[in-house]
């Protein structure tokens, strides 16, 4: 069985080469690493002099940058370490210290190497270029971020998207009207909280988008209504209440709890028998806001349901839309057997505190 | 002033700390809630400066842990952008004053000077 | 050709094939980790986890962790739980009768009073004594349930039943968190747009001699002793390559009970964590998967290759031995529970490979490796031994053993580089050499002795004492 030794063999040698592989590795990271601790003091005092810059000509600011620095620049490690701490910086300042800083980094030419990556066919080089570019407000180059926003990868799609808001704010937003893919929860988080810094300003569009025949538009736009109170929209979102997707119509009821006017309480209790769980509950919670006492007698209707959690909401909504709801629920018979007993006395519970 | 500064970013601190000590005040910086706390007991600043989420315990407990000292400190706090329900909470706490970010350096220090001025000292 | 012969062809032919089927099993694990890994490295690269801290549509999540005799730590525990980075997260802490004071002093430490919460039991459960609160504003995140003593599923069903978010993050109480572990937990159940995520797991990190203040972990070292430096290694081969392999295919079984998130509405239509299992955390991930089979609703079991929680690991043979002991009647049990999806295709992929690959490679391996040296011991004293094979089959066994230990050390320097220091690394290569003399033949004992307690239907969880994290070295 001579098969045996030589298997064993080769088994033992390619382990042996990987240990000296892996020795090798870590040879280098460290010495890697005690030189990115002298080249971190080089870039924190650049990025630093560009934040506190004392100059009055902001438009004709130059950095000085010594024989040393240029000569690093060229080493691509160094210029990524740069790279970081120029966006790292940027995206925690506004005003004048982040003005300097997108001075400082093209005067560096570092957008040029943002450029060439964009072209690259890997993805995640691609992604990255397109985050830097956003980051550092480069519009000069908005139409090749704009031609990414429906690519094929996923993430660079993600990264466009959020880098053309960034560039021309709301009007960005004019991908929502073609894209064709599928617009995943996270990256509505990532847009909502793009769009927050942006000073309000009453865009068009949504009522385009609540009538896509893409589903995760119509999600957005109704998380864009609810986000800026666009309470011209209410007829529109009401419209959505009719669609067949479940998650559409929780969205269209989550938009309508702050976009109400006096008929949409009614409106909503309307709609709850035929309604999935998720909802009813999204219904009984966003009555809490805006339900009166007259709706009142069809919420106490609504307890005959078995389910313990709902129950729960509806004696909470009912409860906090006022006072007399709470003595009209100890009215009811049920009142005093559980679960119904238990849930009243937890809501009294939590008004008191 | 004496100013302490509680903010687990590295830049944000950094600059922070510069551009207040660049106006003239003294500076303390805390990484995290919990060596802020030990710090604020051990040199008993003029104004604290916190970020509202951070390691070991949330800017809120410092706002609590403030307001529960016999001499007043006022407090700003730093919050990114969407924690609005977190900033209304730390107001009912006691907070002073709220600076989002992205920030600029100068208007922090323009805050700060406010501070300052209203200080009895 | 004697029958002895043939019986003794047939059982190292028998043998032989079985490895051979087992390596070609993890060099297909080992390469098809790769690719997974390295896509998620690349994605985090430039991905801002924080941005789910303060976001109001984030996710909600329920943090369950059951406590059981935790002692004074439990304090500091709790505090670093509710000093998580996220803004959507209830901390609920479920004392299952705990005979110590544990109870007392977070009523004290958190100014806790009890409320008059409404139990919605939609799983069936022990009783429960009371719901807390705590009083102050700053703790308005906490939640502490005291029941009656029941066990580790009985007490993360009463978690479930009091949640009110969305999903359920379980997690042993003294757990050591990363700083963005629930963020990076959380993520997967929003990026999907064609499966449900069902449910997302961890990497488990072992934090014997780790520098640990505060609930927060400080510094990385490996392990002094022998035996939690072996987990160690352990841990690398089995998260790094084994889960991420799985992952990828979507084919994953298991998500460790210390840390781990699941989608509320699924665990309870699944009714739960089932208490008469000692694996209740690997049990619950194979239900919750047949059930989205059954229903055949398109869906996905997430793994995230990041560290995101450290734990203890047994210092001693004799807890070691209890735990694998336990983990092999959980495997067992589970197994058993769903055996009708072995080789079924209406369960898929599931069905067709996890299942099987479980079967055969993680429940029957010990019991063949046992076997196989039983028979060996008595063809060699019956001198029918064919010594060239048995030699040459155990030098490929313990090269190959070897070389997977290697490359799953490479694969650690690689990516996430926690043992910087390059003795650690050769200690970690030295331990490779040794475990299959110093510590698997007792994995393989504890395994066969789980197969033959759970025969006697022995039924406890065994007392897990711990030694409690190293002293932190003083700062000043």
């Amino acid at each position: 069985m001579i098969y045996f030794e030589i298997v064993a063999l080769s088994f033992f040698s390619l382990a042996v080469l990987l240990i000296t592989f892996i020795l090798i590795y870590l040879k280098i990271v460290n010495v890697q690493g005690s030189k990115h601790k002298k080249w971190k003091n080089i870039v924190e005092i650049l990025v630093r002099d560009a934040i506190f810059n004392e100059s009055a000509d902001p438009a004709h600011m130059h950095f000085p940058i010594n024989h040393r620095t240029s000569i690093l620049l060229k080493n691509n490690r160094f210029r990524n370490l740069l790279t970081q701490e120029l966006l790292s910086a940027k995206k925690n300042m506004s005003g004048t210290a982040a003005t300097y800083l997108q001075k400082l980094y093209l005067q560096l030419e570092l957008d040029q190497y943002a450029l060439k990556d964009l072209s690259s066919k890997k993805w995640y080089v691609k992604a990255k270029a397109l985050q830097d570019l956003g980051i550092m407000n480069l519009n000069v180059y908005l139409s090749k971020i704009y031609r990414q926003t429906n690519h094929k990868n996923e993430l660079v799609r993600m990264e466009a998207q959020i880098a053309v808001i960034k560039l021309t704010g709301f009007d960005g937003l004019r991908f929502l009207d073609v894209v064709s893919y599928q617009i995943n929860n996270w990256q509505q988080i990532k847009l909502l909280n793009e769009l927050s810094y942006l000073p309000a300003s009453n865009f068009n569009g949504i009522e385009k988008w609540l009538l896509s025949k893409n589903d995760s538009v119509v999600i957005f736009a109704l998380k864009l209504v609810k986000s800026f109170h666009r309470f011209e929209l209410h007829q529109q979102v009401v419209d959505c209440l009719a669609h067949s997707s479940d998650d559409i119509r929780y969205q269209a009821i989550m938009a309508l709890e702050k976009i109400y006017d006096e008929s949409t309480s009614s409106l909503l209790l309307r709609l709850y028998d035929q309604e999935v769980l998720k909802n009813r509950i999204a219904i009984v919670k966003a009555l809490q806001q805006i339900g009166s006492e007259e709706d009142i007698p069809a919420l106490i209707s609504f307890l005959a349901q078995e389910e313990a959690e709902q129950k729960r909401m509806l004696v909470r909504t009912i409860a906090n839309i006022s006072p007399t709801g709470l003595n009209q629920l100890l009215l009811l018979p049920e009142s005093n057997i559980a679960p119904l007993s238990l849930i009243i006395k937890q809501i009294e519970g939590e008004l008191e505190s | 002033m004496k100013i302490l500064i509680a903010e687990d970013d590295d830049l944000t601190l950094r600059t922070l700390e510069m551009r207040l000590k660049k106006d003239g005040h003294e500076v303390i910086i805390a990484r995290d809630g919990r060596d802020a706390l030990v710090r604020i007991e051990d040199s008993s600043p003029d104004l604290v400066i916190s970020d509202i989420m951070m390691p070991y315990t949330s800017g809120l407990e410092i706002v609590a842990a403030l307001r529960e000292r016999a001499n007043y400190t006022p407090i700003i706090i730093l919050s990114g952008m969407g924690q609005e329900d977190v900033v209304l909470e730390a107001f009912q706490l006691g907070a002073d004053d709220f600076i989002t970010k992205p920030f600029s350096p100068s208007e922090l220090s323009i805050r700060v000077k406010r501070f300052a001025m209203m200080s009895p000292k | 050709m004697s029958w002895q012969s043939i019986i003794v062809d047939i059982f190292t032919y028998g043998l032989l094939a079985y490895s051979v089927l087992l390596f070609s099993c993890y060099i297909f694990i080992g390469i098809y980790s790769v690719g997974e890994v390295k896509n998620h490295l690349y994605k985090n690269s430039f991905t801002d986890y924080r941005q789910l801290a303060s976001a109001s549509q984030a996710p909600g999540m329920s943090i369950l962790a059951p406590a059981y005799n935790e002692g004074a730590n439990v304090i500091e525990n709790v505090r670093s739980l509710l000093s998580i980075h996220y803004a959507n997260l209830e901390v609920i802490i479920i004392n299952d009768g705990s005979k110590d004071d544990s109870l007392a002093k977070l009523i004290e430490a958190y100014n806790l009073y009890k409320t008059a919460y409404f139990v919605n039991e939609q799983i069936k459960t022990k009783a429960v004594r009371g719901v807390y609160k705590s009083r102050n504003k700053v703790y308005k995140k906490l939640i502490v349930v005291d029941k009656e003593n029941g066990g580790k599923a009985d007490a993360l069903n009463v978690g479930v039943n009091i949640a009110q978010k969305e999903y359920i993050v379980c997690i042993d109480v003294d757990c050591i968190l990363e700083q963005d572990a629930l963020l990076k937990l959380a993520k997967p159940f929003l990026e999907h747009t064609k499966q449900r995520v069902i449910a997302t797991g961890g990497v488990i990190r072992i934090a014997n001699d780790c520098v640990v203040e505060g609930g927060r972990l400080v510094a990385v070292n490996l392990p002094k002793k022998m035996l939690p430096r072996v987990q160690t290694l352990e841990y690398i081969r089995a998260f790094l390559l084994g889960r991420m392999a799985w992952s990828r295919l979507n084919g994953l079984l298991l998500i460790s009970g210390a840390f781990g998130a699941f989608d509320k509405e699924i665990v309870i239509k699944c009714g739960g964590y089932d208490h008469h299992t000692v694996g209740e955390d690997m049990e619950l991930v194979v239900r919750m998967r047949r059930y989205m089979e059954e229903l055949d609703l398109p869906y996905k079991v997430g793994f995230i290759p990041d560290p995101l929680c450290w734990t203890e690991a047994p210092a001693d043979f004799k807890i070691l031995g209890r735990q694998r002991n336990r983990w092999t009647r959980g495997t067992i049990e589970t197994l058993k529970m769903h055996k009708v999806m072995f080789f079924n295709p209406k369960y898929g992929f599931l069905g067709m490979v996890s299942y099987p690959y479980w079967f055969l490679f993680e429940f029957l391996a010990p019991i063949i490796e046992f076997v196989g040296m039983f028979f060996f011991i008595i063809f060699s004293v019956l001198g029918l031994t064919n010594w060239r094979f048995f030699i040459g089959l155990l030098a490929v066994v313990f090269t190959f053993g070897f070389l997977y230990s290697v490359f799953a050390i490479l694969m650690e320097v690689l990516t996430y580089n926690q043992y910087k220091r390059r003795k650690d690394i050769l200690k970690l290569i030295l331990t490779a050499f040794l475990e299959p003399f110093v510590f698997h033949p007792y994995v393989v004992w504890s395994a066969v002795m789980g197969n033959i307690d759970l025969i006697q239907k022995k039924n406890s969880w065994g007392e897990m004492t711990r030694q409690g994290f190293t002293a932190p070295k003083k700062p000043n």
